[in-house]
């Protein structure tokens, strides 16, 4: 019986305090989002099922830029992965090294700096120092399809570098001295303790800033289209998924847009994000977490 | 003696560790710089050479006075201020309170709502943004602060709970049983155990800040009029059609940039803590 | 603790109040009728405050006329979006075809049928903003033109002149990279810009290949195709420009080609009328000249491209307010301090108009005795996926940047309208 009215009661107390969370984000991004999903079953008012979402994978232009963008996508992430992990991890390893003392929050602080600005400055700013014309590059990086999309992506990198630098610093912080203290008594080197107690102790965020990188590259788009618009170039050769989804549902240049179909590309987008961020729990994470057990 | 040796050993190691670290400073902080110098020249000056330091011929103010002229810049930061400033407190309040009733209330309930959230992390909700106009409009709140504060806090909100969820997750039973020993209810608790998760508010508070004080589409669709423009929009107001007024364009990125690096500065050891502190359970 | 949870609450009763009487007190304030233009000229924000509207506003003592243009760059989505939600401005600025024809066809701008002064302009200045039947939904008030600037002082040094025809051109480009001391031609190579190479390249030069409105009127009916001999020329004549851009080509973006020009590196420009301010300003030593004609003899062809004009929202409660500011625009006054405050952009009605900028009135002058022409592909074959103007522009850019040819992007763009365009598609 009172076990029951308790049970009520800390549910009552759970609600009330998660009401106005809940509120805001099922009112203003829960609902807005779920209507533009059912609308994507729609065309001009009339239900087409899946006719939308037919269209996106068979048309042949419409399919090309859906796998391209994807694969922009792909490429987009594993470079910024594959150098934004490594480089802030060590930024963070430098910091949390006790070797600069009064200077880490001096030098946390710079670095930082560059994840504050807007997209428009940082865009602006690289797009000045390496052009051919003014700057100091003689090669024109962004205009070359083979090599615009890693230079939009190494600036991005560098402007949201602060992100997982500041998310590991923390991360090794928190590391309890004791394990630290223990490992130096018994001698081992400051490399060993990094790589062979540090890094596993942290590897849990490591995952999780992986799998935000994951998220935030699948759903951003706009260094890209700041720098190149909606319709980014060379020969598309810089559409992201992001772009390809504003395009379709806002329209560029002469092209309209067609709302029912850039809800429909929402969609794939959502299920794509979804999927990999399931994925990712389901393997790599539990094991993560397992392993540190 | 040991401990003799081992510092001897690490001063060249200290001056590595400080050279790495200034090589990254100096890489982050070098583009900015050549931001700011470039903001105090001329068109001429900007493009003949964009690495160079201003010099007599090159300097001008003029772009920072056509930024602060043109428009109603101080408006416009007025109006920024009050969105990012009402975004950012709710966004943190409803964090708080939504993350200490799922980490206080563990039920099958609790991990649902909290799953919910973890979802809304990756929401796209640009995506919505046709829904969203309609609301406003039926409120009658388009072109107004609110508009834009409720859509923002409905946007971070998920992110800023599993935030506070890993930050009051740390906090020790104990407090709370001897508060609600003295009588607190429930509410008076939470009151109680606030404090400790500061630094978990100053990391929130931080990642909502960001993109809403950056952001450039919900601005243009829900408040365009002159009146509650933000300053991110109205900067956009120099890039023409065809032309771009560069020197008003980058003074006015510089001012608008002033704010947000200055709070960081200020607050980033809170921020910091707060995300370490997450980490610690 | 305690004061730290008071002054909690204290920052978010503030933060809410301060939105709140800030929306209570703009309530308050409409006696008057206040009519809001949006455009995507944010260029001109400051003539339309400083010049346009104090003139109409002295006139008019009931009327508040708001300029509230949006970003260029997002002007057509953010507008199809609050027209859909009827939150747009009481008047719009027009683009031409595009989504003003959307925006008719979905009964979102009102019928200006009976405006007065709309009897000021002629059927041609009319069609890029009227349904199919003729019905006008804007007031047009601005053309622009394309060609190129030059500059006069390195034409001097490097005894030069102004060439007539295409093989003139050439020989003139070439005489300059001989020189080597100046980059002989400007035009944009970067993809978000690359609108430019279609409407100051490839619709510059084609008309005295697919013989003006001729050409484009065979391509919309399917009796023609863009890979017949006429059209290839067209993008032939565009592709002789590649060895005289400038280096690194495909990142110089419309800014940069600009900068070029004004700071003297590069001696010709392919541009347009509405950059007279940037591209002429007092005292540079700069002139104006069209397209180069295909053969000595060749009448010249000229494009008088409808640029902007002005509708009304069909949601907005200030009809008769909107329709007597709009019957302004059709006025010999508006025209007269139009065309005098934005150089370069010039009145669509039949009024003679006096222009100051002398490098503007030398862009009206190259309308003299020319061949008047609109851009082709830009109606039909625009209306599905992909679409003319996408396609094309894109080809372009990819044309000028790298070894594609004229005839593979003729072929490319052929194809495209093929897989979707009834007339084009292969029987």
């Amino acid at each position: 019986m009172q076990s029951k009215t308790l049970a009520r009661r800390r549910r009552r107390q759970l609600l009330l305090f998660t009401s106005p969370a809940l509120a805001f984000f099922l009112l203003f991004a829960v609902f807005p989002l779920l209507s533009t999903i059912y609308i994507s079953f729609y065309q001009e008012d009339v239900f087409v099922g899946l006719e939308n979402f037919v269209f996106l994978f068979t048309n042949d232009e419409a399919s090309e830029r859906l796998l391209y963008a994807f694969l922009h996508n792909c490429q987009f992430f594993l470079i910024a992965a594959s150098i934004q992990l490594p480089t802030a991890l060590f930024m963070a390893a430098l910091l949390t090294s006790g070797r600069v003392r009064r200077m880490t929050s001096f030098y946390r602080t710079l670095l930082f700096i560059p994840t504050t600005l807007s997209v428009v400055i940082v865009g602006f700013i690289w797009r000045l120092i390496i052009s051919p014309l003014w700057g100091i590059v003689d090669y024109p990086l962004l205009g070359e399809k083979l090599t615009a999309l890693p230079t939009i992506t190494l600036m991005s990198v560098w402007q949201y570098m602060g992100i997982p630098m500041v998310f590991l610093y923390s991360a090794l912080l928190s590391i309890p001295s004791n394990i630290i203290e223990a490992a130096q008594v018994d001698g081992a080197s400051d490399l060993r303790i990094f790589f062979r107690i540090k890094i596993p102790l942290i590897a849990p965020q490591i995952g999780i800033i992986t799998i935000l990188t994951f998220i935030w590259t699948f759903n951003g788009f706009d260094i890209i289209y700041a720098l190149n618009g909606g319709m980014p170039g060379p020969d598309y050769a810089t559409d992201v998924l992001g772009t390809l989804f504003y395009r379709t549902f806002f329209g560029w240049g002469a092209d309209l847009g067609n709302q029912n179909l850039g809800a429909a590309t929402a969609t794939v987008i959502f299920f794509i994000i979804l999927l990999g961020t399931a994925v990712y729990f389901a393997t790599v994470q539990r094991r993560l977490k397992a392993s540190q057990l | 003696m040991i401990h003799k040796k081992g510092r001897f050993q690490t001063q060249p190691k200290n001056l590595i560790v400080h050279l790495s670290l200034l090589f990254f400073a100096i890489l982050a902080l070098g583009p900015i710089f050549i931001i700011i110098i470039n903001s105090f020249k001329t068109m001429e000056g900007i493009f003949t050479g964009p690495l160079k330091l201003p010099n007599s011929e090159t300097f001008t103010f003029d772009g920072f006075k056509r930024a602060v002229a043109q428009g109603n810049f101080v408006r416009n930061y007025a109006n920024s201020t009050i969105i990012t400033l009402g975004a950012t407190v709710l966004t943190v309040i409803c964090s708080c309170l939504a993350a200490y009733g799922i980490t206080e209330y563990t039920t099958k309930l609790s991990k649902m709502i909290a799953g919910l959230f973890t979802i809304g992390i990756m929401l796209p909700v640009t995506l919505g943004t046709i829904v969203i106009i309609k609301m406003m409009v039926k409120f009658h709140i388009l072109n107004t602060h609110i508009s834009l504060i409720l859509v923002y806090v409905g946007i971070f909100v998920p992110l800023g709970v599993i935030l506070m969820v890993t930050n009051f997750r740390t906090i020790s039973n104990e407090l709370k049983e001897a508060a609600r020993i003295d009588g607190a209810n429930e509410f008076k608790t939470f009151l109680i155990v606030l404090p400790l998760v500061m630094p978990g508010v100053a990391a929130v508070a931080a990642i909502t800040m960001l993109p809403v004080w950056n952001d450039l589409w919900f601005p243009l669709i829900l408040t365009a009029g002159p009146k509650t423009q933000t300053l991110t929009l109205g900067i956009q107001q120099f890039v023409g059609t065809y032309n771009n007024d560069w020197q008003a364009l980058l003074a006015g990125l510089v001012l608008s940039a002033i704010p947000l690096i200055l709070l960081f500065t200020i607050f980033s050891k809170q921020f910091i803590k707060g995300l370490s502190d997450g980490y610690g359970k | 603790m305690k004061s730290r949870s008071k002054s909690l609450v204290f920052v978010v009763g503030l933060s809410l109040i301060i939105p709140a009487t800030i929306v209570s007190t703009t309530a308050v304030a409409a006696t008057k009728t206040t009519l809001t233009i949006d455009s995507w000229r944010t260029d001109d924000s400051k003539i339309w405050k400083e010049v346009i509207i104090p003139i109409y506003e002295k006139a008019n003592p009931g009327v508040k006329v708001v300029w509230a243009p949006s970003p260029s760059n997002e002007y057509d989505s953010a507008l199809s979006l609050r027209m859909k939600s009827k939150t747009a401005a009481d008047i719009v600025m027009c683009r031409p075809y595009g989504l003003t024809k959307a925006l008719i066809k979905d009964k979102h701008l009102t019928n200006l049928t009976g405006l007065p002064g709309l009897t000021n302009f002629t059927k041609q200045s009319m069609q890029s903003w009227a349904d199919a039947k003729g019905v006008p939904f804007c007031v047009p008030s601005a053309s622009v033109g394309a060609g190129f600037y030059y500059n006069k002082n390195i034409f001097k040094e490097l005894k030069l002149t102004v060439p007539k025809t295409q093989a003139e051109f050439i020989a003139v480009l070439e005489k300059i990279k001989k020189n080597g001391k100046y980059t002989p031609l400007v035009a944009t190579g970067t993809s978000a810009d690359s609108w430019m190479l279609d409407q100051m390249g490839l619709q510059l030069v084609g008309p005295y290949y697919w013989k003006g409105d001729a050409g484009g009127v065979a391509l919309d009916n399917g009796t023609r195709k863009v890979t017949d001999p006429e059209y290839v020329a067209a993008f032939e004549a565009l592709a002789s420009w590649k060895p005289y851009l400038p280096k690194a080509f495909s990142s110089v973006s419309y800014s940069d080609a600009e900068q070029l020009f004004i700071l003297g590196r590069a001696a010709i420009a392919a541009e347009g009328s509405w950059s007279v301010k940037e591209m002429a300003p007092p005292g540079s030593n700069v002139g104006v000249f069209g397209a180069p004609v295909a053969k000595a003899g060749d009448k010249p062809y000229v494009q008088v491209l409808a640029d902007h004009g002005f509708g009304i929202n069909a949601a907005s409660p200030n009809q008769a307010a909107a329709k007597k500011l709009l019957t302004w625009f059709t006025t010999k006054e508006f025209a007269q301090v139009y065309a005098n405050s934005l150089p370069g952009f010039f009145p669509l009605s039949k009024d003679k108009i006096s222009i100051d900028n002398k490098t503007a009135q030398a862009w009206l002058d190259l309308r003299d005795g020319a061949i008047v022409n609109a851009p082709i592909g830009m109606d039909k074959m625009n209306t599905g996926t992909p679409n003319w103007f996408s396609v094309t522009t894109n080809l372009l850019n990819v044309m000028m940047t790298t070894k594609m040819t004229a005839k593979q992007a003729a072929a490319e763009l052929q194809k495209s309208l093929e897989s979707w365009y009834p007339p084009q598609k292969k029987k």
